[in-house]
């Protein structure tokens, strides 16, 4: 990694910080103003380029709610189309019009959503004036000469015998009337009275005394008059909700213009941020950053060929917080998303990918442990590889699982697991044979159950002494020769001599192996009490950390090798439910019954054994590396490069060949 | 012949798949519920989710392997079942305690975990791995007793 320093001409920032936008890799960082300089405030433009990107962002997504889109999982593995600088530019000329598609579409939603509550509305005064439906005169009824109608409702069942039951007593004088229930719940009673207009104020008080209310919105027309508009209204809200709908929809051959533009946005924000870290004063303008050493001179040479640049490289000093880029062939940087997700390498580690991803895929194929698995996986990840061709961090991934599924065929072979034990139950349920060896090294489901067991601990203790060889590397490296020696030759010692005697309990070891390594499990023992402790002062400060050493080796080295048994409880998970499965597939006799039964139970079975095991695979790998190997060994907290780049998921532009 | 021995064998079955079942039950459904809040404001995150509301059920899983391995053991898939005595039916039962208990308190811790998890998932998606592991943390146990359990169980001699 290199420090990259660049003085130009005011006139040009916006184009240089343009091109390294473009070649992505240049990490822009920000540095102490120098006197007389001054910063650019970028950040309303920022917020206006955020807007209009969320803006965007919306309108993608309410076109896709209404018109999804077509495509695949194998299409999200596909590389970003490659397109051509002056395309860009003729595309963000076109950004204006790509952002009244997205108003119109957002417009078209918003008269959608109130169309729909209007809808609701309506429906609810439908359900409030049907009650009325019986009565066949308007509720706003004016009185007559003589008579006046009362319209109403009580909150409780009431009938005509019961009102004028009522209202007997409460008004025994008043004869001259008549109610009619138009419509009778338990919760509500619509009641048109008719009465003398002299005695109306009297009756209607009476009336209220048992719960009578005028409704809230009397009419002027019949009700069916008033229910049939309100339903020609929906129909018309309804009708309107279609040609929103058919409007959006027809937008849907803008997507990818709206998606450009959601990226164009991305893309602008980007370098309004980049722009914030450099300082101008009016004629000329100062920029720093980091830019990888292999880089370094091609871009610098493309930079001075194009602009009239001051450009210096030096090498960043201790102090500064040097951003990190990995750097792996395939096999290595496969699992670099891994690594990352642990942390980044710090400034005294070296790249642990190489060797981690070894026993990535060795512990991952272990844990998964079916030829068949295995196989699927293989099939999978190279269709997608030659399919799609997926590019950076997809294709990392893709590679990830391709070599985890290649192992995982080896180890299914060694541990003779194929769909379980499909061969066997075919042999024996179809074919009239005897079940067959299957596996060609242990079978951990059967007689080698404890030595699987002592290899899963021997390969922890050569993942964890390669941890520790790493470690002594480390310390050799930055000049601790003695500490790089005697720390790692102790532990590999103390621990190496003593793995045997513990398998002794469990298998059987030569008494000739023991009795040496009870000697080297001694060296060891002593050399941790006499060494660990040494950056402790005086002799029993040392001796003391010694022993404190030892009690943490012991008991670390103990718990941490006995959590590789993991490697033999989920091999043995995934073999037995996959043989559990054949066997419920093929337990009725009846040989038809049996062969539905056994393709149905197959695939079904198999697809939920391998869902829940390459779940549990990956994640007791990743514990593996991360507690018992990177704690060895690994200090982290290193800041992963992040160069000012395209940040784009549409396109990504063709490497430029003309000098624009 | 007595049949105690085999009453206690498959009670030992019984009791491993169904305290790791209830337990990986109660889990899936804590995280379960987690995730439903979450997808209701924002659906995309499904996948995400799902794979965290998985994890806890591995312990059902667990329990269920133990059951049957005690089934193929006694040899009652086969409808005749070996005729144990009670001491070798109390070593079956006693060989599915650890997978029945781990399992079940296994599974709710892991259920915690990964609900939190599904926190991270909603504020840093980016992160789900890492909610992932740490959820797995847990199962490390439920593991380990899988394992003494069915070493025990595919150890025993009945002849």
């Amino acid at each position: 990694m290199k420090k990259i320093e660049l003085i130009s001409t005011t006139g040009n920032s916006k184009k240089i910080i343009d091109f390294l936008q473009r070649k992505g890799l240049v990490e822009v960082t920000g540095h102490e103003l120098p006197e007389g300089m001054y910063t650019f405030d970028t950040s309303y433009n920022i917020s206006q380029l955020e807007k209009f990107k969320a803006v965007a962002q919306n309108a993608l997504e309410v076109l896709g709610s209404y018109s999804p889109e077509a495509g695949s999982l194998l299409d999200s593995f596909k590389p970003p189309q490659e397109i051509e600088l002056s395309r860009y530019l003729d595309m963000a000329d076109d950004a204006d019009l790509t952002m009244d598609y997205c108003y119109d579409i957002l417009d078209c939603q918003h008269s959608i959503t109130d169309a729909r509550a209007d809808i609701i509305r309506l429906n609810t005064a439908i359900d409030s004036a049907s009650v009325w439906r019986e009565l066949d005169i308007p509720t706003k009824t004016k009185p007559t000469r003589f008579t006046k109608t009362l319209i109403g409702t009580f909150p409780d069942r009431q009938t005509e015998q019961s009102i004028k039951e009522r209202l007997a007593e409460l008004v025994p004088d008043i004869e001259a009337f008549d109610a009619e229930v138009v419509y009778s719940s338990d919760v509500q009673s619509c009641v048109a009275v008719v009465c003398l207009k002299s005695e109306a104020d009297r009756l209607s008080e009476a009336l209220r005394s048992f719960g009578f209310v005028k409704p809230a919105e009397l009419y002027d027309r019949p009700i069916d008059e008033v229910i049939g508009e309100y339903e020609a209204k929906i129909e018309k809200d309804k009708k309107e909700i279609d040609e929103l709908t058919e409007k959006i929809i027809s937008f849907a051959d803008k997507r990818q213009d709206i998606k450009f533009v959601i990226d164009y946005f991305e893309i602008r924000a980007d370098k309004y941020e980049a722009l914030k870290n450099i300082s101008a004063t009016d004629r000329v303008f100062y920029l720093s950053g980091y830019i990888p050493e292999k880089y370094s001179e091609r871009v610098c040479g493309q930079l001075e060929e194009r602009f009239d640049v001051a450009i210096t490289l030096t090498d960043p000093s201790e102090d500064d917080d040097i951003p990190v880029m990995l750097e792996n062939n395939d096999f290595a940087s496969a699992v670099e998303g891994i690594t990352e997700m642990y942390s980044m390498p710090g400034k005294n580690d070296i790249d642990p990918n190489a060797i981690m991803g070894f026993f990535y895929y060795v512990f991952f194929g272990m844990m998964f442990s079916d030829a068949g698995y295995g196989l699927l996986m293989v099939i999978a990840t190279l269709a997608v590889l030659f399919k799609c061709k997926p590019e950076g961090q997809k294709k990392k991934t893709v590679l990830m699982y391709l070599y985890c599924g290649i192992s995982t065929v080896f180890w299914g072979l060694m541990f003779g697991s194929f769909f379980g034990d499909v061969i066997n139950t075919v042999r024996t349920n179809y074919l009239g044979l005897d079940a067959m060896r299957l596996h060609l090294w242990l079978n951990p489901q059967g007689d080698d159950l404890m030595l699987t067991m002592i290899y899963c601990f021997l390969f922890g203790i050569i993942h964890l002494f390669v941890g520790v060889g790493i470690k002594g590397f480390m310390l050799w490296r930055q000049g601790d020769k003695f500490g790089a020696i005697v720390d790692t030759l102790s532990i590999y010692l103390a621990v190496g001599g003593a793995a045997p005697i513990c398998a002794g309990m469990i298998i059987d070891i030569p008494e000739a192996v023991t009795n040496v390594c009870k000697y080297l499990a001694l060296a060891g023992v002593a050399l941790i009490i006499l060494t660990a402790g040494r950056a402790s002062k005086g002799i029993f400060g040392k001796l003391g950390a010694g022993l404190y050493a030892l009690y943490n080796t012991v008991s670390g080295y103990l718990s941490d090798v006995l959590s590789y048994s993991r490697l033999l409880a989920l091999g043995l998970v995934t073999g037995i439910i996959g043989s559990v499965v054949n066997m419920m597939g093929t337990l009725p006799g009846n040989m038809v019954l049996k062969t539905v039964l056994f393709i149905v139970v197959f695939v079904v079975g198999h697809a939920i054994n391998f869902g829940i095991n390459v779940i549990g695979a990956y994640v007791h790998t990743n514990r593996l590396q991360y507690v018992e190997f990177f704690s060895r060994f690994y200090e982290g907290g290193g800041v992963a490069f992040n160069p000012l780049k395209v940040n784009s998921k549409t396109f990504k532009f063709k490497e430029e060949t003309n000098n624009e | 012949m007595s049949n105690l021995g085999l009453a206690l064998a498959i009670a030992g079955a019984a009791i491993a798949a169904l305290l790791s079942g209830m337990g990986s039950a109660k889990g899936v459904g804590m995280v379960g519920e987690a995730a439903a809040g979450l997808i209701s404001e924002d659906p995309s995150k499904f996948t995400k989710v799902l794979i965290l509301q998985i994890l806890p059920g591995t312990q059902g899983l667990y329990g269920f392997i133990t059951a049957i391995m005690v089934m193929i053991k006694i040899q009652l898939l086969s409808g005749s079942p070996v005729a144990l005595t009670t001491p070798q039916g109390l070593q079956v039962f006693a060989a599915c305690l650890p997978m029945a208990f781990v399992g079940y308190f296994s599974a709710i811790g892991q259920a915690k975990v990964a609900a939190s998890g599904v926190s991270v998932v909603a504020k840093k998606p980016e992160q789900q791995s890492k909610a992932m592991v740490l959820s797995a943390m847990v199962e490390t146990y439920a593991v380990l007793a899988l394992l003494i359990s069915l070493l025990i169980i595919l150890r025993l001699n009945f002849d």
